[in-house]
């Protein structure tokens, strides 16, 4: 098992989840294969807490799920984007962009 | 997925999460073996980056169910919230649907206890009664039987597997040196397979302890009497116990719960005894040998059918024997009447002959009127809490209007909406079961609410309960749910502005009107039942012919119990007597035979003249000091006096209306009738006033009186006058009985009054209960009425401003208002008015001294409900016509 590396800021991994979806319909395993590619050098995605949020999010109307074959055949259940979550995604890019660069003004500012 | 379906489709929501976990799993699993690893090292790997499968689920579950929690916390607070801040809407919403809710459940529960409900023993369907039915008219009733009778269809029955015979007995009991009365059954000894019940311990009885009279002194104790008196000791079985002054030995226990299967009777059996252990059991018939008297029908019977044969066949059979019986044993028995011979044999599911199928009708029809009574209060209860959610709709459009607009989801105010009305529901359905259960023990505690004793249980029935509140939860749901139907249609520039739409005027009320409308109708309607019912009490109670019966004290003995002789009988009565008139506070004692308005009579046949044929009129045994003990007076002649002795010449006093009948135009005194059992005559020495006293509904019936001193009777009954307060003369009396026979047992213990109005039992329930439904309902329609106007006057301040501008007065402004009242309420009055006289010629049978149809009645309930109603309206009328123009025009 790798070593634990940075935890997920608290609601930033539905943020990317919501980025992820939105490039197009995916499911579960698709999702976790492409947080760890991104993020491989920085975060350590708990396969477990991804399940979770992706029913809150679907619970919360942001995602919608559809069962459908995958390339091999198999049924599995691939996630969508919401209008709502489209919205939702746009808030909290833009709320994140506004935050993390109020941060690093501060870091630089204190220098 | 919404919180509802993840409820209805828990399993479809499982059986797809662990698809999808399985899913991800292989998939991890696919990818390692293709990337060269082992297959149980790539499944061992996939499994522990995934981590506890269990849980993973157990966190993807809770997502929807910690929402809903959290949602439903945040709502009920908030609901509770709101309701606190209107109790009177709270208090009334409440208490309209607890009454509905109560009302129905307390009374179902009695029509389900007495007719609906299967009898508890094993295959209760093939149970049956047999009954008779005259030929003369429909009347069905249980078919009485002797001994003789019930051996000869239990022997000769080709349809029934086993047929019981049974009846009530009183017995006196010795237990710890109290002596007690209790109420049992005295059964043949297959009553209990015929049934089909086991005992709890013990025994039943065996045939040969049924076979001779007085030769197997053996007793079944009930389950209770067992656990009060015996501590429900094991060991009692083979003890003796003394009954009526004889041992008898227990051997076995009924079941608990076990009370035979009859319901018409006061008090539930106690224990049980064999047929043949007659002579120690009935004290009455000492000296008879029921075992062979054809002629006395005490028994009722209960029969099972074979396997295979139906009730139809059963009663083909049944009918022929009757026919075969009436041929043989009863050509000798039934000589001077033929009425037994004009009966034909029924056989009736015994489900529908607990209560002797006689007065089954009776039990009906006032049930009915019940039902109906409950079902007013419901539609009352559901219009009223319907009106109420839809004032409270109207006010909180405004509300509803602002938070859509502010972006609140509509499925989230509904969840919320929903929330606030199931509160008020369940709310109200705790205050009905608490109604209910006091309401069911209100009824089952008046004494013979159904003029026959039936075993009541202050049962509820949770069926009648569930129907009821779902009933009344889905209008309160349906109606609270609204404000969000209308409020989405709300034009938010006129909800913000504060204008909700006043120059809409009335027909924004919707349909609160016809509800106004029918809950007075309705509350008319019942108003009317209740007073008819009052008057049909207070006529029913001035029919006693008694005076001032509330301090006359009324106890009875029974001598036959202690096997005194007439002489023994006739001394201790005398010395009772006397000692009574010594006490302190006592104005007169009498002895009688058949307590007035007690639905008991005594008949004898007379010949007024030698040679007439004998004619049947009442009569009843009494001691000199009768008449003016019970105060009625004495029109012409002389009373009893200590001089009418045995011996010396018999003699009678005669009522008015007997002297009418035998002797018109002419002079009764002095004339002699003969009298039957013994044959004899006697001089008619006085006349008295008439008076009802089978009981009020009773037709004055010739009668005459005869002294005790020249007719015995060992069960008496004595009345004493008092000065004062009737009850403190209990212990003294009690005191001088016992001083004469210290085992003799007392009976209950009444006043006349209280006596009578125990006969009174279905008149003091319908009276009792109509009276407080009637005035509930008439409260809720004024509370209604009153909601409605308040509502509108505060929607058209602003009209009302413009009015008033404009010139109207103050008194115009009044009558406005008002008269919107006071039309609902008329049309309300007219359609109940309508419909009263359409229901009450059913109560017809049950009223007395009263026309169904009584003008003053209906007159009187429509005034009172238009005089509640016009203060209704006055209320909102004068808030209106304070109304100052330039405040109320500025408001926009």
């Amino acid at each position: 098992m790798p070593e634990p590396r940075t935890e997920f800021l608290k609601g930033t991994l539905d943020m990317l989840i919501l980025k992820i979806v939105a490039l197009g319909p995916i499911h579960g395993y698709a999702i976790a294969q492409r947080v760890q590619q991104i993020s491989r050098e920085f975060f350590q995605l708990q396969q477990g807490s991804l399940y979770p949020a992706l029913h809150r999010l679907e619970d919360r109307g942001w995602l919608k799920a559809q069962w459908r074959p995958t390339d091999t055949g198999r049924e599995a259940k691939f996630y969508a984007l919401t209008r709502v979550g489209r919205k939702q995604l746009e808030a909290e890019v833009a709320n994140w962009e506004r935050l993390t660069a109020a941060v690093s003004l501060i870091l630089r500012t204190a220098e | 997925m919404r919180w509802y379906q993840r409820f209805f489709r828990r399993r479809l929501t499982e059986k797809r999460l662990e698809a999808e976990l399985r899913f991800h799993l292989d998939q991890q699993i696919a990818d390692y073996v293709a990337a060269g690893m082992a297959r149980e090292e790539a499944r061992r790997r996939a499994r522990l980056e995934f981590g506890g499968l269990e849980q993973v689920k157990e966190e993807c579950r809770e997502v929807g169910a910690a929402r809903f929690l959290e949602t439903l916390v945040q709502d009920v607070r908030y609901g509770a919230r709101m309701l606190r801040k209107n109790p009177g809407f709270t208090a009334v919403a409440i208490l309209t649907l607890a009454l509905g809710m109560g009302a129905n459940t307390a009374i179902f529960s009695f029509v389900d206890q007495l007719l609906l409900r299967p009898l508890p023993f094993p295959e209760p369907d093939r149970l049956v009664s047999p009954c008779y039915r005259s030929i003369r008219g429909s009347d069905v009733s249980d078919a009485g039987m002797s001994f003789p009778d019930y051996v000869y269809y239990r022997d000769h029955s080709a349809t029934l597997a086993g047929l019981a015979a049974f009846s009530d007995v009183e017995a006196g009991f010795r237990l710890d040196n109290q002596r007690v009365r209790l109420p049992g059954e005295i059964v043949s000894y297959n009553y209990f397979s015929v049934l089909g019940v086991s005992p709890f311990l013990g025994r039943w009885f065996r045939p040969d302890e049924d076979a001779v009279p007085g030769r197997n002194p053996v007793v079944v104790l009930g389950y209770a009497l067992w656990q009060q008196a015996f501590g429900s000791d094991p060991a009692v079985l083979g003890r003796p116990v003394v009954i009526n002054g004889a041992s008898f030995t227990i051997v076995g226990i009924a079941p608990r719960n076990f009370v035979g299967w009859r319901l018409d009777r006061a008090r539930k059996p106690e224990f049980w005894l064999p047929i043949m252990m007659y002579p120690a059991a009935e004290t009455e018939v000492a000296g008879y040998d029921l075992q062979h008297l054809a002629g006395d029908q005490w028994l009722s019977a209960v029969g099972r059918l074979k396997a295979g044969v139906t009730i139809a066949q059963a009663q083909a059979d049944f009918a022929y024997r009757l026919e075969q019986l009436k041929q043989t044993l009863w050509r000798d028995v039934w000589k001077n009447t033929d009425e037994p011979m004009q009966q034909v044999g029924m056989l009736i599911p015994a489900n529908q002959a607990r209560i002797d199928p006689a007065s089954r009708k009776t039990v009906r029809t006032f049930l009915a009127m019940l039902m109906a009574v409950a079902g007013l209060v419901l539609l009352i209860a559901c219009s009223n809490v319907a009106s109420l959610m839809l004032s409270r709709a109207r006010k909180r459009q405004s509300e509803m209007g602002v938070r859509l607009a502010l972006g609140a989801g509509r499925r989230r105010l509904f969840q919320q909406l929903l929330t606030e009305s199931l509160l008020i529901t369940f709310a109200g359905g705790g205050a009905g079961l608490m109604l209910a259960i006091t309401a069911a023990k209100f009824l089952a505690s008046f004494h013979q609410p159904f003029h026959m004793p039936l075993l009541l249980e202050p049962q509820l029935d949770l069926r009648v309960l569930a129907f009821t509140f779902i009933l009344a939860s889905s209008i309160a749901v349906l109606f609270g749910i609204l404000p969000l139907r209308q409020g989405t249609r709300v034009d938010l520039v006129l909800v913000v502005k504060g204008d909700s739409g006043s120059w809409a005027g009335r027909s924004r009320l919707g349909m609160q009107p016809f509800l106004i409308a029918a809950q007075v109708a309705i509350s008319v309607i019942l108003l009317i039942g209740a007073i008819l019912f009052v008057r049909t009490l207070r006529n029913a109670q001035a029919a006693d012919p008694t005076r001032d019966p509330g301090s006359v004290l009324l106890l009875s003995v029974d001598l036959g119990e202690r096997r005194y002789d007439e002489a023994r009988g006739k001394q201790f009565y005398s010395e009772l007597l006397a000692r009574v008139y010594g006490l302190p506070g006592v104005r007169s004692a009498a002895l009688v035979y058949v307590v007035p308005m007690g639905g008991r009579r005594g008949g004898n046949d007379i010949t007024a003249r030698p040679g007439d044929k004998p004619v049947q009129v009442d009569f009843n045994i009494i001691s000199d000091k009768y008449f003016q003990t019970v105060g009625l007076p004495l029109v012409r002649g002389r009373n009893f006096n200590a001089g009418d002795r045995e011996g010396s010449p018999n003699v009678a006093i005669i009522n008015e209306q007997m002297a009418l009948k035998f002797w018109p135009g002419e002079d009764a005194l002095g004339k002699q009738i003969g009298l039957e059992y013994p044959t004899r005559n006697a001089e008619i020495i006085g006349i008295v006033r008439d008076g009802r006293f089978r009981n009020y509904r009773a037709s004055v019936n010739p009668c005459y009186y005869i002294p005790f001193s020249q007719e015995y009777q060992g069960a008496m009954s004595l009345e004493v006058r008092a000065a004062g307060d009737p009850m403190r003369l209990v212990a003294p009396v009690r005191r001088q009985i016992h001083d004469l026979d210290e085992e003799l047992d007392i009976g209950d213990v009444w006043t006349l009054e209280s006596f009578r109005d125990a006969g009174l039992g279905r008149e003091r329930t319908s009276a009792a209960l109509l009276s407080g439904f009637g005035v509930l309902a008439v409260a809720l329609a004024g509370i209604g009425l009153y909601g409605v106007l308040a509502f509108s006057v505060a929607r058209r301040t602003h009209e009302i401003g413009v009015r008033m501008a404009l010139g109207a007065s103050r008194g115009n402004v009044l009558k406005l208002v008002t008269q919107q009242g006071m039309v609902l309420t008329l049309v309300g009055l007219a359609l109940g008015l309508i419909a009263a006289l359409g229901l009450t010629r059913w109560i017809a049978s049950a009223l007395y001294g009263v026309q169904p149809f009584d003008p003053v009645t209906f007159l009187g309930s429509a005034v009172f409900v238009a005089f509640v109603a016009l203060g209704a309206s006055y209320l909102p009328a004068r808030r209106a016509a304070r109304v100052d123009p330039m405040v109320a025009l500025r408001y926009e």
